[in-house]
């Protein structure tokens, strides 16, 4: 089953349109500049935020300067945020524009969309700094996961963007398909029938990476 | 297939995928293929987050917001009297109820000073009867030559400094019938003894008030 990020009390049930009460209360303070809900609006999104855009730049410098800038874009135009859809997926929807300005601008400047985890300018990847599992995995578990997560992050950038975009949403951070169709402005029958032939593409690229076995 | 593992398809649709994929292998295996991939993607770890990386973006949006001076400048009077505002309602309130207290109580005083003395009850119980410990009154008990020969009743008015201002006869007892005339049958002596009557005044709250006071005399034969 696909992994459900909780986003605590301004998770949404598919399907609603209006913003709760809490949702609205926090708007509110948001659009009143209020220290204090900003300060909760970074602690509550910026890792899923970030996990995105990694998850669509492939590097770690990249998708944390991004992650800055979206915030700043979501203070400006809080103001004009009327709750016509839920807060959560009007960030993402924000990130999402972002993300793909940002690819757009690397593929101006002929840069590819992902950058090889053997480049990183510090010498080491993300993977290698991820959280403490509870029970320490052996060096050959952590090797083939290590292996895992470049095959899967080699293949996710074969992939277009909007193949890319929705793959992300839905398997990876576990969004609905009501909220995946909110944040990038498309129709549920289009987020069934994109999704389906991204899940085509994606399989045939991790088949060049991992064994027929590991997709059985 | 894609939307029959999300379950996102018709009861009628799906129960077609399962009634296809029991007997055809090839649709079975790749239904299976994107159940494995969908656990595979799900499984990924999540990377870590670059150190600093929401502190710097909580400073960034803070130096975001502090840009608009009007804002900056709310920011700061917020900053300045947000730490004032319990103990100035505080001082505020109890300043409003001790002056509240003392003004209650000048006003009570005045109030009862400038009160109808001589139809109204007193408003308030702090009130010191009159008293006396004039010598002609015990004189007046104790004297033999009795011109009352009637029991006498007399309300008398004693102002703020003591003295009778006035008297009413209220009842007297004649040929056996209560008679209640006013003061035409009041003995000389007893007249006398009013004109010349020093009583220590009432007082309320301290201060000397007029009042009333009555007098019973009974007629005592031997």
């Amino acid at each position: 089953m696909p992994r459900e990020i909780a986003y605590n009390w301004l998770d949404r049930a598919a399907g609603q349109s209006a913003l709760s009460a809490e949702e609205s209360l926090f708007v509110m303070r948001l659009q009143a500049n209020e220290d204090a809900a900003y300060d909760e609006l970074v602690r509550i999104y910026s890792a899923s935020i970030f996990h995105v855009a990694y998850r669509m730049l492939g590097d770690s410098a990249e998708a944390s300067d991004l992650v800055q800038d979206i915030f700043l874009k979501v203070f400006r135009n809080i103001g004009g945020f009327k709750g016509e859809a839920a807060l959560k997926t009007w960030i993402f929807r924000i990130a999402f524009s972002e993300i793909l300005n940002r690819l757009r601008w690397w593929k101006r400047r002929h840069r590819f969309a992902t950058v090889s985890l053997d480049d990183q300018p510090n010498g080491t990847s993300p993977v290698s700094g991820r959280a403490a599992v509870a029970s320490s995995p052996t060096p050959e578990q952590a090797l083939q996961s290590k292996e895992e997560e470049n095959s899967i992050q080699q293949a996710l950038g074969k992939l277009s963007r909007e193949h890319r975009s929705i793959i992300v949403l839905r398997d990876i951070e576990g969004f609905s398909y009501n909220e995946i169709a909110e944040v990038l402005g498309v129709s549920i029958g289009t987020v069934k029938s994109r999704l389906a032939r991204a899940r085509a593409d994606l399989k045939k690229s991790l088949m060049r990476y991992l064994s027929v076995r590991d997709l059985r | 297939m894609s939307s029959f593992i999300d379950s996102m398809v018709m009861p009628q649709e799906a129960e077609c995928v399962e009634g296809h994929v029991a007997y055809c292998e090839p649709c079975r295996r790749q239904l299976q293929s994107y159940i494995s991939m969908r656990s595979l993607m799900a499984r990924i770890e999540t990377p870590a987050l670059p150190e600093d990386m929401v502190l710097e973006t909580r400073v960034r949006l803070s130096q975001e917001r502090n840009k608009n001076v009007l804002v900056r400048l709310e920011n700061r009077l917020n900053y300045l009297l947000k730490p004032m505002v319990v103990p100035v309602v505080l001082g505020v309130s109890l300043t409003m109820l001790f002056f509240g207290i003392l003004l209650g109580s000048m006003a009570s005083n005045t109030t009862v000073l400038a009160q109808d003395r001589l139809t109204e009850e007193p408003v308030f119980g702090l009130f010191n009867p009159v008293h006396t410990t004039d010598p002609n009154w015990t004189r007046l008990a104790a004297n033999d030559k009795q011109d009352l020969d009637e029991p006498l009743t007399i309300e008398t008015y004693v102002g703020n400094e003591g003295r009778v201002l006035d008297y009413q006869v209220l009842c007297s007892l004649h040929k056996d019938r209560w008679n209640c005339p006013n003061g035409s049958d009041v003995p000389e002596s007893i007249r006398q003894m009013l004109s010349l009557a020093h009583f220590t005044p009432a007082t309320q709250f301290g201060r000397p008030v007029e009042s009333r006071i009555i007098l019973s005399f009974v007629a005592v034969r031997n």
